[in-house]
């Protein structure tokens, strides 16, 4: 950006974006995001494995595992998100279950494939509004992953008690 | 920040992870094991085998009326374009009309069944329910739907 062309503040949008509170307010809405979309596949496990057994990407001998599994990574590092437990390793998880995602859809789109989204559980046709999404959240990941420093959180009380800095730059 | 520090914090990180995932699994794992009706760990289509035919055997039985094509993809893929003469009938459709069908088979014939050829393998997932339901007259067309349509056979379209 050249000086003066833009009127835009660019440094406060930049400080704003780095922000530590923004973190705070991301991480909890994206947990909150992974808790609601995991309810529903933990309690039909069944209907899920249908929805990624059409996706046609997993190999058939993986398709159930994953199924069970997925939810509850899903529900947990979305829990420990919204508590602030292990932020940056639940945000990594999520960063690499949504690129998996991202993958995934975007193979399905171009194949033309009418399937399931199975994103929220719903009988959600799959589409361009699922991938963007995903990208949407995966830049709500990045953030927290990057920026967060652990405002309510409690891994912060532990850095406190073991007389850390709770600043990580 | 020094680099001991850092490796540190990523091996942090990592075992986090770690945690997060073997957590995951025992809770899936282990809810689905006090469930009524668990999921199967391992699909069970994928233990039977399956009788194989090449797209010219199965033109070649199509043309002597010794076959019932069956396409076993979903309802739009199947409308969009499919086999001379295939029925469709997607997986979640079987119990409701493998009665139906019964009539159908040809005297001395097969029953042939298709999926895509890539992607989920519907084919086989059928072909095991027909085993369940006591038909033995099952054969897949290997390589299926696309492996026809390349090889020239002819299709049906909308």
């Amino acid at each position: 950006m050249g000086r003066g062309v833009s009127a835009l503040p660019w440094r406060r949008i930049r400080l704003l974006l780095q922000s530590s509170y923004l973190s705070a307010i991301l991480r909890v809405i994206l947990g909150a995001l992974f808790v609601m979309a995991s309810w529903d596949k933990i309690l039909h496990p069944a209907r899920f494995a249908e929805d990624v057994a059409n996706y046609g990407i997993l190999p058939p001998l993986l398709v159930n595992l994953f199924s069970l599994i997925l939810p509850w990574a899903e529900m947990i590092a979305g829990l420990f998100l919204i508590l602030g437990f292990l932020s940056r390793s639940s945000s990594l998880i999520l960063l690499v279950l949504l690129v998996n995602f991202i993958v995934a859809i975007s193979i399905n789109i171009i194949r033309g494939s009418q399937i399931d989204c199975g994103c929220f559980g719903s009988g959600e046709e799959l589409g361009v509004i699922a991938l963007l999404r995903d990208l949407v959240m995966l830049a709500m990941g990045v953030q927290v992953f990057s920026f967060d420093r652990g405002l309510f959180a409690i891994d912060s009380l532990f850095r406190k008690k073991r007389g850390q800095a709770p600043s990580r730059s | 920040m020094p680099p001991a520090t850092e490796k540190k914090q990523l091996f942090n990180i990592l075992f986090g992870c770690l945690f997060i995932g073997l957590l995951s699994v025992t809770m899936g794992l282990g809810l689905n094991f006090f469930r009524a009706s668990p999921l199967p760990l391992i699909p069970p289509f994928l233990f039977a085998s399956y009788e194989k035919i090449d797209p010219a055997q199965a033109q070649q039985l199509a043309t002597e009326g010794k076959v019932l094509l069956l396409d076993s993809r979903d309802h739009l893929q199947y409308k969009k374009t499919h086999l001379p003469r295939a029925l469709n009938l997607p997986i979640k459709d079987f119990s409701a009309l493998y009665p139906a069908l019964a009539p159908l088979i040809p005297v001395n014939g097969w029953i042939v069944i298709y999926g895509e050829g890539r992607g989920r393998p519907t084919e086989r997932e059928l072909a095991y329910l027909f085993l369940g339901a006591g038909e033995k007259r099952i054969k897949i067309l290997g390589g299926g739907f696309r492996a026809w349509a390349e090889k020239g056979y002819p299709v049906e379209r909308r």
